[in-house]
């Protein structure tokens, strides 16, 4: 998942370890995160008394514990980092490679068209079922081809 | 696009991973300049062929007929 969200350049170890920190920084916030999710879905479940799905209960909940393990996890590994220069040249190496960050976008690029496709065929198939499905994959599509049209505006006009 | 990176390299005596090393980049990335199937940005072709102390145009073998020029 190299360069997946995090596509960036750090030409220097010092820029690179800003990185790290800011890393880290985001990991707290996605521990709070599922810790705010986790507490808001048990809340409208037992105080609220909003009725939920058990299938949608139980997402709501796996995704909050998953963010709450996962992101300490995360925040560990990169303090590490921060600790072990040789460790970090490695890392630094590693996802700044101009072959890997041209690997991931074209990986990006290609998962990007199978989403559509699969979101495109799964509104138009699932649309015989269940018309609210057509409605929500489709319209996801429609945002997907908005923001890349907007991105690439803004993004020719800064190059 | 064909290099000389592999000459080059072995008549200097420095393995892949020095020279990755000393470019700021990964073996694989070495390995795959070698072979001909990456191509190499500006920078990256620059900064070898300092490592080298040549031009550029003694590296990288630009190819008219490959670049439909």
């Amino acid at each position: 998942m190299k360069g997946l969200f995090c596509s960036y350049s750090a030409s220097s170890d010092e820029e690179y370890k800003k990185l790290i920190k800011m890393r880290m920084r985001f990991f707290i916030g996605l521990f709070i995160l599922g810790l705010i999710t986790c507490a808001i879905t048990l809340m409208a479940e037992f105080v609220w008394s909003v009725t939920f799905d058990d299938y949608m209960l139980g997402v709501y909940l796996g995704v909050a514990i998953g963010l709450m393990i996962m992101s300490p996890v995360l925040w560990v590994r990169n303090k590490r980092l921060l600790n072990n220069d040789e460790k970090r040249k490695q890392m630094r190496i590693a996802t700044n490679d101009e072959r890997v960050q041209s690997i991931s976008k074209k990986a990006f690029r290609a998962a990007a068209c199978v989403l559509l496709a699969a979101m495109y065929a799964g509104g138009l198939i699932g649309g015989i079922f269940y018309p609210i499905l057509a409605k929500v994959l489709l319209f996801s599509v429609c945002i997907f081809l908005v923001a890349y049209s907007v991105a690439y505006i803004i993004i020719q006009k800064k190059m | 696009m064909k290099t000389k990176i592999q000459e080059l390299r072995k008549a200097h005596k420095v393995t892949q991973n020095e020279l990755a090393d000393a470019v700021c980049v990964t073996r694989q990335t070495i390995i795959s300049l070698e072979n001909g199937r990456y191509n190499a940005s500006l920078v990256l072709a620059h900064k070898i062929a300092q490592f080298f102390k040549v031009a550029i145009e003694e590296i990288f073998i630009f190819n008219e007929k490959e670049e439909n020029i």
